[in-house]
């Protein structure tokens, strides 16, 4: 068969239509939501957390008990019809005590691990972008930090502020950020030195671009995983701050401080340990998944 | 490079100076005292102050410890009455060393395999499995954990000590490291099997990776060689802390296993202010983590060719 | 090439710290050349939990297990037991009709190196005691006895100045600044057992910290002491009454954490193991013995009279605001509910098991003031009376502050407070719960409003529990003073007729008790059990708990 050049038709150049974008145009954020969005386990996992959420919210409001009331002819009864977890030592009705107590529990894991985060992330990208003299101070710091006696600074927090949230966050989040700097300085170190922050700098991006931009989200999968394990480590380190006092006023609980005395009669009452150790486990749980979905969903390097 | 490392050094000692100051100057702000006990009446307190020279003005309190620290003398424990801080470090220290190396070991080898396994098969069965072990290993604190292991294991099915160091001497051997090395590598082998699996994603989509796979190497060699070794930098930033802090002994493992370990004692010099063993202890666990520290940055550079730390 | 380095590097890395633990393996616990001698087919061996001894040092020593310890390796003048006064290193002694001067005359005893034990060890021993140098925190033990205090407090220097004379070997002569009836047993208190002047020179503040750093006089030999491991004692083939004594060995494990010393015992590591809360009934439920006993603590409420901040201290200052807080609380119930043993609760300020003049003081002294369940009535009439007394209404009360110790159990003990306080009387109180070193500092200051504290018993008379609350004692937080309360209890401390004393004391105790700057809570008992096969093991609230100097195990 003969083609002919008759029967082609000389269309022109269509400036319009050259520049016309067919996909819709996706920022980063948005398509790590549209991944996110596909990952059925990750989905799951944000349910879950977001019921666990909703029932801290209306737990302890369900069955008419409040966390403080005792009733001393009534404890350390098994789960029941009237008390759904049991009844604790000074005979408070245990589902309120346990959703009260997460409310303390994934405040003080969400927000101080937020919190370190963003210190750590910040102060490790600057010490691992710059490197050299300013480098050297802030992981000096770091190690100075880092060594100082926890209690010391615990306790000398405690002085200065009123017992409450507020402290525990203060000190905990002083003393956990040091890690997540140290994580990110070593990825920074290491990615800095890649092809594409060569790129970047050559068109021309300033320092604090190429940081926020093109470094950290880079670093998102190590600082992500460190972050799901941060949770848990607050949680239980709240208990134990609340054990010398720097915690929650008593009678107001947390999850920790139950597993915690619950440890303590596992034997004789299973039930006070194994249930918030349940939920401490479940959150847990949710949250790794979570956030190996949410890894994939930012990774850079999986964008298509 | 030497001159990197003789720098260093000498930063190393400032901050180790910077340490002793801060820690000399924020212990005395501690409420209380040494000597506040509900028996205690002025007039002993008295004697006791001019006893540990603590009548004298603080900033010559603070020269005369410095100077002692040159000679390498960390005085005496308050709460041990007569025993040397040095003494204490030198029973205390070896005991959580040896006990954190079995731990290091067991979670850092255990952790990585089950990372990489899980990498490997992500998504499929043995990676969620992985998942599990790692939820178990931060969701479950060191005395629940000690606990359990201790009722089940030597309680009641008596396969194993329920407590106390191993001692030759006295017929205790490897049986007595079982129990607490698990309790207390467990927490380490989750954080790092779940490092390595995301560090291994990482690489898996880089460009030499693809490079490798390319040039038409097995899918062994490229794991083996090129994304494993790539993969390990994460897992260095933390070798160096996460080794400082399993050696140095852990106050929750070594309580419940009545391990004779320098952890607890942190612990107990605090609730007695006993200021020369807090003090002994942060110059003890300052050295050790700086120098962990250093030995990290000096290691970035020899796993990942492109770091240079020391400029 | 260079990766394979970095890995050689980290392998490194954890093998160069191996070294230090490996050198941790040559040092073993010092091998003993002497094992018990092999006559006897099966050496009796008791093995107990313990704690690390602080302080050896008899002088120097103030702790539980230092007390402990050392009631089996030395031994003072005379030996308590059971609460009983037995001779010890003294086989007979006189005390002069005015009560003020006590002859003691020593038996014929070796110290363990062979040297004999004389009246100037005690001598050498008891000036130690209250010389500022030696920097005894229980120098106060001293003040009894002529020029102690005076010594101690710098404004004697000469030591021999001290009421104590060794007028020969054998002899030794003390004399009191004013008549104490409960000498004698001060006399067997660890502060008063003998250490010897060459091997404190020797040894300097070292004293007491190994086996062979120390010199030991008692009915057992220190044979073993790995520092936080364990030690171990051995029978004493020299001592004056050692056909009293049973046990071969008794070997110590360092155990802290009480679970795992339960634990333990159930995978037979040791003989004897403390219980407590649910753990009581569990091991009745197992058929298994629970013994009790009062360890002499009385818990208590000590209220600040000027209040961390006027509007709070205006009501604390007020005795029938006190009273309602006080009648408010249901013990009994409290009890039950957190300690689960016979724990009794608190009625007035003296604790049952100590002496009086023939006979336990509140056998003599029958009185309860405090019932033992709430009595909500009451406590409401009261806080009206304080209401109307300050001009006030309850909507008007400001919150208060409870002052706690750290910890799971104060924690419960705090909020079962807290929520009778709101139920019976509407008063809000808010829980400050702080390690025990900053709370006693607290304390010490006044900067508290109410605060849950403890009191254990130093000597065997109720006068260790009655001069706490005299006004601008050293231990008096309260702010608290009654000039008639102040007058009784100083009478009663140099008063020589034990009868007239007890009713001075019994005087005072009411007036502190029902004014209510303490509120008794409950006197504590303890829980433990042992093995069957365990005989003779003394528990009690003074002096070395437990005693297990005559304990014998028959299998």
């Amino acid at each position: 068969m003969q083609i002919s050049r008759e029967q082609f038709a000389h269309v022109g150049l269509d400036q319009e239509r050259s520049q016309a974008i067919v996909r819709p145009s996706m920022t980063y954020w948005q398509d790590a939501w549209r991944r996110l969005k596909k990952s059925k386990i990750s989905m799951i996992s944000m349910a879950i957390l977001v019921l666990l959420i909703l029932l801290a919210i209306v737990g302890p409001l369900t069955n008419g008990y409040t966390y403080f009331d005792t009733n001393l002819t009534n404890v350390d009864k098994e789960p029941s019809a009237e008390h759904w977890f049991g009844t604790d030592t000074l005979g408070r009705d245990m589902w309120t005590r346990v959703w009260s107590g997460a409310r303390v529990s994934l405040f003080i894991g969400i927000v101080v691990t937020l919190v370190e985060s963003i210190i750590g992330i910040l102060i490790g990208g600057a010490s691992g972008y710059y490197g050299g003299k300013l480098d050297m101070f802030i992981m000096r710091f770091v190690d100075i930090l880092s060594a100082l006696p926890f209690l010391v600074l615990v306790i000398l927090i405690m002085m200065i502020m009123k017992p409450g949230l507020m402290p525990i966050i203060v000190a905990l989040a002083i003393t956990g950020w040091m890690g997540k700097a140290r994580l990110v300085r070593g990825q920074v170190f290491s990615l800095k030195e890649q092809e594409f922050v060569l790129a970047a700098t050559t068109l021309g991006a300033s320092s604090s671009r190429l940081i926020l931009k093109h470094l950290i989200p880079n670093c998102l999968g190590v600082i992500i995983v460190s972050m799901t394990f941060s949770v848990p480590a607050n949680i239980f380190a709240e208990a134990w701050l609340s054990f010398i006092g720097l915690g929650v006023n008593p009678p107001q609980t947390s999850w920790g401080q139950l597993a915690a005395a619950g440890a303590q009669v596992f034997q004789t009452k299973p039930y006070l340990m194994f249930i918030p150790a349940f939920f401490i486990s479940i959150t847990m749980l949710s949250l790794q998944l979570f956030g190996d979905g949410l890894r994939d969903a930012l990774d850079p390097k999986m964008r298509k | 490079m030497l001159r990197y490392i003789g720098k260093r050094l000498v930063i190393s000692l400032i901050t180790v100076w910077v340490l002793v100051t801060l820690t000399f100057f924020l212990v005395r702000l501690l409420p209380g005292d040494p000597f506040t006990n509900p028996k205690m009446t002025p007039e002993i307190k008295a004697n006791l102050n001019k006893y540990y020279g603590f009548d004298k003005p603080l900033p010559v309190q603070y020269a005369r410890y410095l100077g002692n620290l040159a000679r390498f003398d960390l005085g005496v424990s308050m709460k041990y009455k007569g025993r040397t801080v040095n003494g204490i470090l030198k029973t205390t220290a070896p005991v959580s060393a040896d006990l954190g190396i079995r731990a290091v070991i067991f979670a850092v080898s255990t952790g990585l395999l089950l990372g990489i396994i899980a990498a490997l098969n992500k998504d499929k069965v043995l990676d969620k499995l992985t998942i599990f072990l790692a939820i178990l290993g931060v969701s479950i604190p060191g005395f629940v954990m000690a606990a359990f292991l201790q009722f089940i294991f030597g309680v009641k099915l008596r396969w194993l000590p329920v407590a106390q160091w191993m001692n030759p001497a006295k017929g205790m051997g490897f049986e007595h490291t079982i129990l607490p090395t698990l309790c207390l590598g467990f927490g380490t082998l989750a954080v790092f099997s779940r490092f390595m699996r995301t560090s291994m994603l990482e690489v898996v989509s880089t460009d030499y990776i693809k490079t490798a796979r390319a040039k038409g190497l097995s899918p062994l060699q490229v794991t083996v060689k090129h994304q494993i070794r790539n993969a390990m930098l994460p897992i260095v930033t933390m070798l160096g802390p996460t080794i400082a802090a399993l050696l140095t002994g852990s106050f929750v493992i070594e309580t419940c296993f009545a391990i004779p370990g320098i952890g607890r004692q942190m612990i107990i010099a605090m609730n007695n202010q006993d200021y020369p063993m807090i003090l002994g202890l942060t110059i003890f666990f300052g050295v050790f983590l700086i120098a962990m520290n250093f030995i990290t940055d000096l290691v970035y550079g020899l796993v990942d060719p492109r770091i240079r730390v020391a400029k | 090439m260079k990766k394979t380095l970095a890995l050689v590097l980290v392998v490194l890395l954890v093998l160069s710290i191996g070294l230090t633990a490996c050198k941790q393996a040559e040092t073993p616990a010092t091998p003993d050349a002497t094992p018990t001698p092999e006559v006897k087919a099966e050496p009796k061996v008791l093995r107990v939990g313990a704690d690390e001894p602080p302080a050896l040092d008899p002088q120097i020593g103030t702790d539980q297990v230092s007390i402990g310890l050392n009631n089996l390796l030395l031994e003072g003048l005379v030996r308590i037991h059971d609460g009983k006064v037995q001779p010890g290193m003294a086989e007979k002694w006189e005390i002069s009709a005015d009560g003020l001067t006590y002859t003691f005359h020593l038996r014929d005893a070796k110290w363990n190196d062979g040297k004999s034990v004389t009246a100037q060890d005690f001598e050498y021993s008891w000036r130690r005691l209250v010389d500022p140098k030696t920097a005894s925190e229980y120098a106060f033990q001293g003040y009894y006895i002529v020029n102690g205090e005076e010594i101690n407090t710098g404004k004697i220097t000469d030591l021999t100045q001290l009421g104590v004379k060794a007028v020969d070997e054998k002899t030794l002569v003390v004399t009191l600044k004013a008549p104490c009836t409960y000498f004698l047993s001060l006399a067997g208190f660890l502060s008063f057992m003998p250490s010897r002047e060459d091997k404190v020179t020797e040894f300097g503040e070292a004293y007491g910290t190994e086996v062979d750093k120390f010199v030991t006089n008692g009915p057992f030999l220190f044979k073993e002491w790995t520092h936080e491991a364990n030690y171990a004692v051995e029978k004493n083939p020299n001592y004056w009454n050692a056909a009293a004594i049973k046990l071969d060995r008794i070997e110590y494990t360092v155990v802290v954490d009480a679970a795992t010393a339960i634990n333990m015992y159930e995978a037979g590591d040791i003989d004897m193991v403390g219980l407590t809360g649910n753990d009581i009934q569990r091991f009745k439920d197992a058929g298994k013995p629970v013994y009790d006993y009062m360890d002499g603590a009385l818990f208590y409420l000590q209220v600040n009279l000027k209040g961390k901040s006027p509007a709070t201290g205006k009501f604390l200052a007020n005795q029938n605001f006190r009273l309602a807080l006080g009648y408010a609380l249901d013990r009994q119930a409290i009890i039950d509910a957190i300690m689960k043993n016979k724990s009794l609760p608190g009625s007035r300020l003296v604790p049952d098991n100590l002496m009086g003049v023939k006979d336990r003081y509140t056998k003599e002294n029958p009185w309860s003031f405090w019932p033992a369940n709430a009595d909500s009535a009451k406590a409401k009439s009261h806080l009206e009376l304080a209401l109307k007394e300050l001009n006030t209404t309850v909507d008007k009360l400001p919150t208060f502050e409870l002052l706690n110790y750290e910890g799971d159990r104060s924690r419960q003990f705090g909020e079962a407070m807290q929520d009778m306080w709101l139920k019976n009387l509407g008063v809000k109180f808010e829980m400050k719960q702080i390690v025990f070193k900053e709370k006693l500092q607290l304390a010490t200051n006044q900067q508290y409003d109410v605060d849950f504290a403890g009191w254990g018993p130093d000597y065997d008379d109720a006068m260790t529990f009655m001069d706490l609350f005299v006004k601008d004692g050293g231990h008096n937080n309260t702010g608290w003073g009654d000039a008639r309360h102040d007058e009784l209890i100083n009478g009663a401390k140099v008063e020589a007729d034990p009868v007239k004393r007890s009713k001075m004391m019994f005087e005072a105790e009411q007036i502190v008790v029902s004014s209510a700057p303490v509120i008794p809570i409950y006197a504590r008992a303890r829980n433990y059990t042992m093995q069957d096969y365990v005989k003779n093991v003394v528990r009690s609230a003074m002096g070395a708990d437990p005693d297990f100097v005559y304990t014998d195990i028959v299998k």
